[in-house]
């Protein structure tokens, strides 16, 4: 319904847009530093020296309302002391870093064997149960890790695996989000590509390996990243899954460090923070559009 | 579409792998639920069910865990979708914006934690800027005032998530919509909640949706904060069965757990009714 | 008729042999200490047919002597003296009295005692002889400190075709262990080789030239691939104590494997050995072993145990004082024991060994303490612990109850009858709804205490003693006011760190008695409050220097000496309100306090022991008949203190051979009065009275509680007996966290009320979640 000629002049949409941008500059900026500040303040407290962080911490959980805790911006020394401790002298951490590392990488592989495969599976073939099947998947995904945690230790347990590595890695490898994700991407791609494969001659497999797989390979490295992001962070699975404390990834052990050694669990936290920082630098695009896809159609 | 027997191959590892970690221990759970833990372990059909949900505390667990829900959810959905329609307007530097949005996501929370005890410190930054608006000083991590900074620290992992999701969602929204809205002399609220709500409808649901469930597993955070038994204001259901577990109570974890799990399902599929019967409106 | 006589004269053999096989479980020497006429084994030889034992009396200075005994005989006869004066040739007076150790040769057997002098006892023909012969050449089992020597002990010493072989061990300086492997010339004692550091363990005769040992491979030590220590091995040795074949190892799953003894029989051709509380062993040398026959306690490593065959059926086992002849019957072992965990060998466990030599009884060394591995160990299949004794304030035993863990006993036997007759506290937290689910054995309270000769000494009575905790705070804080112009020798506190004990106590009363009126524990009260701020304000530092250097007082043993140096006398001190606290105590009595006015007075027990039984347990009437008997063998203390109904007095053992040995020392101090010189007379008449006012004195010591005393624990202690289950305090998952506020309270980090917060928060969400 096209209006007449408006009585006032409009300024026009474009305009108007322009204008708003300086405010959504602003505010997003604000938003941003807001984001980014506690992964920043973590990196910079670490490489401040012990004396400073300990009278820095030693400020905490006072009552007196006259005083204020220091805003620290930069150290009046800086020290590499706390990554040496961390690195050299407490072989602990390291230990624990490579755990983490280790089910990280174990989950990924496993990940990469099974789920394609089944995603492929749940939306190339038309069987019975197919939906039945997949709205089951839906569910699990929905609910909480405590939900099956009781039960979980007895299935393990059962199977003799309770306090082995496998216990941790063998639940995520099947983890029914990310089968759900390369589910709705492989929805998503146009038939005709695995027409053309068929024509082509291939059986199921080839096109699998040879149309499917390349096609995917945005969200599967999207998945990869974030699954390695999920293991990396994982805190329940470990806790009640491992009794040994040796075989502890370093997300769990985190919280035992004590707040007397804080400088050393700064430098911890931001050596743990680095790969996942890197990683997401690496795989930017690719997680923005994992993300994105993780859409119900 | 391949019918071939074949897909049995593909099927079978993963579906292996589900039955024995999910499926099976589902099932299971509910047996759990419907015994008594004695030696004998006879079945006891719904006791446990009424037992443990008469019990105090498991009522504060779950009213707490659906109340931190709600502080939770609405406020996430609601700035990202802003933030989104900020980031749509193309605005200088928006890649940047959207990466420092999301990659709280990826961080642990555990070693976050030690900054947000800092930041919510009595003498901290946070109160520094409450004071400087004008109020009085909160002590945060006492009391119920604790779950401000477990909410804060959900919105800040979780933002950056939605947001891209829904800038996405936006993107696919033709412009000449809003051109035709603007001539039509129609305001910011009314352009979005008539165009770009019922456009990115599935959107918007599977946001709410993670969004709330993502608030349920908020016990990681309130975990490592306040121990196993925090202060009444963040107890959870999930510190509840969590309790219960090192206890080795299985029957009252899986009879909470269960009963959690129902709400959660029928909450689930309330909203996806509420989603199709819109969609459905709408076509 | 002929049919007749031979059944009759068949069935009777078989009554016989029955006979006899019973007769083949016996206990050989095991008596207590509370026996004035106790025995204990010196030493032990085991030769086919005889086992030979040098024993002496347990009380008094005895002279040893050498017994013999076989099957079929009622108790070892005696053979020969074994006191020097008895041994023939040599007029060596340096030779040592000691048998320390035996060994056999064939028929012979030898003694030995801790320094290698080896005097041959019996000789061939079966008779005692007591020939001194030579001392070995000990240079390679022991260490010369200069002035004194350390012999080794030996773990192994016997004999083979003319050589005597001594497997013995020492502790170095650093505080190793180090075994040593002699050999030497059984005629001569000339030392014929010597292997320092061996990896064998124990060793025991085999044949052809060869050896039975038990070895460490690389000594003590830990695996390096499973954190678990080095597994011990049997194997067949050569005579200078390497390893030729290993038959088989011993994986240990606590972590503690300890063999004990050693042996074998040719006769049956099984090795045998003592692992833990079993008697293993080998049929063949190969395979797996096999268990022969349960030994009434778990045996250790040590200088003084032994294991020998006779006639190839009959185990006889030396375990220190005690030897015991248990029948090897495999068939009869594999139905398996009736298997307790949490017992020690204790006295009560003794007389039902003593009554019961038959019943196969298998005490694990394993602990138990929180419900997973109790309930996995209670339904764990063939080797199910039966019998569990437990802790009453420190193991779930209410949550066992609860969850059917807990068998109910009061259909067994007289159990529930005693257990009506159990002191009301007690009785109410045993049987519930009817149903006894817990046995208790012992218990030992715990409360403040004073010396009585202090009291006297200040002129006061116990009616002046304070009532209650607040008046006891008032007592304190006004002792030096009160009495530290008067009586500068008598002190308030005899130890240090008296603060934290009456705090624990202070606490401990005061959750028995939140659970005693309200079944769930706060400590958001105003009594809570009133006590613990009273107890912040009292002032101790003039008495416990603990109050004034804290911590750091431990690490400096001067001042630690200081306080005890002063030699004050003490006022209040920490004792025990056992029966025995409350006998003929001239020195120290309880102080029993309740928490204020108007509050009765409630003596909490935390530490209650008791039995609890498998429900699933296939051993059902050997543990009634172990429970029976173990709770009529209490020992006085814990018989009175936990039922109600025995009140007989308690004599004194030794009453009657105290009285004899001073009356005779009095006739004889009158005897050489008589016949004295007058300048000695002064000195025998000092030493008489001092005797016969000694006389005096042991007629108080009559009886360990006499009728007096028992009507007075009856009336003062008896109705106030409350046992602390176990709480949140003490359940290990947030135990952690209540200890570290305690801790944070005591070292004045946070406040009382912040204390009470933090607590009470965690103590109501556990108690509401559902104990």
């Amino acid at each position: 319904m096209l209006a007449t000629q408006p009585a006032k002049p409009r300024r026009s949409l474009r305009s108007r847009i322009r204008k708003a941008r300086p405010l959504a500059f602003t505010l997003l900026c604000v938003i941003a530093v807001a984001m980014l500040l506690p992964i920043v303040a973590t990196f910079l407290y670490s490489f401040f020296p012990k004396s400073e962080i300990a009278a820095y911490m030693k400020q905490r959980g006072s009552y007196d309302a006259a005083r204020w805790m220091d805003v620290l911006l930069s150290p009046v020394q800086v020290s590499l002391r706390q990554y040496y401790a961390i690195l050299i002298e407490e072989p602990l951490y390291l230990k624990l870093f490579v755990n983490s590392a280790f089910y990280a990488a174990a989950i990924l592989v496993g990940q990469l064997l099974v789920l394609p495969l089944t995603a492929y599976a749940l939306s190339r073939f038309r069987f019975f149960g197919r939906d039945a099947l997949f709205f089951v998947v839906l569910a699990l995904m929905l609910l909480p890790f405590q939900v099956t945690m009781a039960p979980s230790v007895m299935t393990l347990r059962a199977l003799n695996l309770m306090n082995t590595q496998w216990a941790v890695i063998l639940p995520m490898v099947f983890s029914p989000f990310y089968l759900f994700l390369l589910r709705q991407f492989m929805l998503g791609i146009p038939g005709e590509i695995i027409e053309a494969g068929q024509m082509d001659g291939a059986g199921s497999l080839r096109c699998f390996l040879h149309v499917m797989m390349p096609v995917c390979r945005p969200i599967l490295c999207a998945a990869a990243a974030l699954s390695f992001a999920d293991s990396w962070n994982m805190v329940e699975q470990p806790l009640v899954y491992l009794t040994d404390s040796s075989m502890q990834p370093l997300s769990v052990m985190f919280n035992q460090i004590s707040t007397d050694a804080a400088e050393v669990a700064f430098a911890g936290a931001a050596l743990y923070l680095a790969p996942m920082l890197l990683i997401y630098l690496y795989f930017q695009d690719d997680i923005l559009l994992g993300v994105q896809l993780s859409e119900l159609k | 579409m391949f019918r071939k027997k074949t897909v049995i191959f593909y099927l079978l590892p993963g579906l292996l792998g589900l039955l024995a970690f999910y499926l099976v221990p589902f099932a299971w759970g509910i047996w759990f639920s419907l015994t008594d833990g004695s030696i004998n372990n006879r079945f006891v059909g719904f006791d446990n069910y009424l037992r443990v949900w008469q019990n105090e505390v498991f009522q504060l667990g779950l009213k707490n865990t659906i109340e931190l829900s709600l502080l939770c959810a609405p406020p996430i959905f609601a700035l990202s979708f802003w933030l989104a329609g900020l980031l749509r307007k193309r605005v200088a530097g928006d890649t940047f914006f959207r990466n420092a949005l999301l990659m709280p996501y990826l961080m642990p929370s555990s070693a976050m934690l030690i900054i947000w005890l800092i930041l919510f410190d009595y003498g901290g930054v946070v109160n520094r800027l409450v004071v400087a608006l004008g109020f009085e000083r909160v002590f945060w991590l006492e009391g119920s005032a604790l779950r401000a900074p477990i909410v804060l620290l959900y919105i800040w992992k979780n933002l950056g998530f939605s947001v891209v999701i829904f800038t996405a969602a936006l993107q696919s929204v033709p412009e000449s919509l809003y051109e035709y809205a603007a001539l039509e002399g129609a305001g910011w609220l009314k352009r979005e909640w008539f165009i770009t709500l019922p456009q990115i409808l599935p959107t918007a649901f599977l946001v709410l949706v993670l969004a709330v469930v993502n608030a349920f597993k908020i016990f990681r955070e309130v975990y490592f904060i306040g121990g196993s038994y925090p202060d009444e204001s963040i107890y959870t259901l999930q510190h509840y069965m969590n309790n219960k577990f090192a206890r080795l109570d299985y029957q009252d974890v899986t009879t909470a757990a269960y009963s959690f799990a129902v709400i959660v399902i029928v909450l689930f599929l309330l909203m996806y009714r509420t989603k199709s019967v819109r969609q459905g409106n709408e076509a | 008729m002929l049919k007749r006589i031979l059944s009759l004269v068949l069935g009777l053999t078989l009554l016989m042999g029955a006979a006899l096989a019973e007769g083949n479980n016996v206990n050989l020497v095991a008596s207590s200490y509370d026996d004035p006429d106790g025995v204990r084994t010196l030493a032990m030889a085991v030769t086919g047919e005889w086992v030979y034992l040098a024993l002496d009396h347990m009380m008094g200075s005895s002279e040893p002597w050498l017994a013999r005994w076989q099957p079929g005989m009622d108790a070892p006869e005696k053979m020969a003296d074994l006191s020097s004066a008895a041994a023939s040739d040599s007029q060596d007076e340096t030779w040592p009295q000691d048998i320390r150790y035996m060994f056999a040769d064939g028929a012979q057997v030898y003694g030995m005692s801790y320094t290698g002098h080896v005097t041959r006892l019996v000789n061939q023909e079966g008779e005692a002889v007591l020939e001194r012969l030579y001392q070995l050449d000990m240079s390679g089992l022991m260490v010369d400190y200069g002035d004194y020597s350390d012999y080794a002990s030996m773990s192994s010493l016997f004999a083979q075709e003319g050589k005597l072989y001594a497997l013995g061990y020492l502790y170095t300086q650093e505080g190793k262990q180090k075994h040593m492997l002699n050999t030497f010339d059984l005629a001569t004692g000339e030392s014929l080789a010597c292997v320092e550091d061996t990896e064998l363990r124990l060793i025991a005769p085999y044949q052809d030239g060869q050896i039975l040992g038990i070895v460490l491979p690389g000594g003590e030590g830990y695996d390096e691939s499973t954190g678990k220590p080095t597994p011990y091995g049997l194997s067949v040795c050569s005579l200078d104590g390497v390893e030729t074949q290993r038959l088989y190892t011993f994986e240990d799953s606590s972590g503690y494997a300890s063999v004990a003894a050693l042996c074998y029989d040719a006769v049956s051709q099984t090795g045998y050995c003592l692992y833990q509380a079993e008697l293993i062993g080998l049929p063949g040398l190969t395979g797996q072993p096999v268990t022969y026959a349960y030994l009434p306690t778990s045996v250790y490593y040590g200088n003084s145990v032994g294991l020998g065959v006779l006639q190839g059926t009959v185990g006889v086992i030396q375990n220190y004082d005690c030897v015991y002849v248990r029948q090897l019957d495999a068939q009869a072992a594999s139905q398996g024991a009736l298997t307790i965990a949490g017992e020690y060998g204790s006295d009560a466990h003794s007389a039902v060994i003593q009554a019961h030599p038959e019943m196969p009884i298998l005490l694990t060394s394993d602990y138990f303490a929180d419900l997973e591995s109790i309930t996995t160990a209670m339904v764990s299949g063939d080797d199910a612990v039966d019998l569990m004794r437990l802790s009453y304030s420190y193991a779930p035993v209410d949550r066992l109850i609860q969850k059917g863990y807990a068998a109910d006993l009061s259909g067994l036997g007289d159990l529930m009858e005693r257990a009506q007759h159990l002191v009301p506290g007690i009785r109410d937290a045993c049987i519930r709804d009817g149903k006894l689910y817990f046995l208790p054995v012992s218990c030992y309270p715990s409360a403040l205490g004073y010396r009585v000769e202090a009291l006297e000494a200040l002129g006061l009575t116990e009616d002046d003693l304070p009532k209650t905790f607040v008046e006891l705070f008032d007592f304190c804080a006004n002792f030096s006011y009160d009495y530290g112009a008067e009586h500068p020798e008598v002190a308030l506190l005899s130890d240090i760190g008296f603060r934290d004990q009456l705090m624990n106590m202070m606490m401990d009363q005061y959750i028995a008695y939140q659970l005693k009126t309200t079944g769930s524990i706060s400590f958001d009260t105003e009594l809570f409050r009133k006590l613990m701020s009273a107890l912040e304000a009292l002032d101790l530092s003039e008495w416990d220097p603990y109050e004034i250097y804290g911590d750091d007082l431990w690490s400096d043993a001067d001042k630690v000496n200081e306080f005890y140096e002063e030699n004050r006398l003490g006022l209040l001190v920490y004792t025990g309100v056992s029966p025995s606290d409350f006998s003929n105590n001239r020195y120290i009595k309880p102080l029993l306090l309740s928490l204020d006015e108007g509050i009765e007075r409630i003596i909490p027990i935390s530490g209650m022991e008791g039995f609890v039984l498998n429900p699933r347990s296939t051993h059902m009437s050997q543990a009634e008949e172990y429970l029976s008997v173990y709770l009529e063998n209490l020992p006085w203390d814990a018989s009175i203190l936990l039922f109600e109904d025995t009140n007989d007095p308690v004599p004194n053992p030794y009453y009657e051979s105290n009285l004899a040995s001073v009356q005779q020392t009095i006739d004889e101090l009158q005897q050489q009065l008589e016949a004295a010189a007058p300048e000695n007379r002064a000195e025998l008449e000092d030493s008489l009275k001092y005797m016969q006012e000694y006389l005096k004195e042991i007629e108080d010591y009559r009886y360990f509680m006499d009728e007096e005393d028992i009507a007075r624990f009856r009336e003062e202690v008896t109705p106030y007996l409350y046992p602390l289950p176990q709480t949140p305090l003490t359940n290990s998952e947030e135990s952690l966290n209540f200890s570290q506020l305690m801790q944070q309270y005591k070292q004045h980090a946070i406040d009382l009320e912040t204390y009470i917060q933090e607590v009470e928060r965690r103590l109501r969400l556990i108690q509401l979640e559902g104990m």
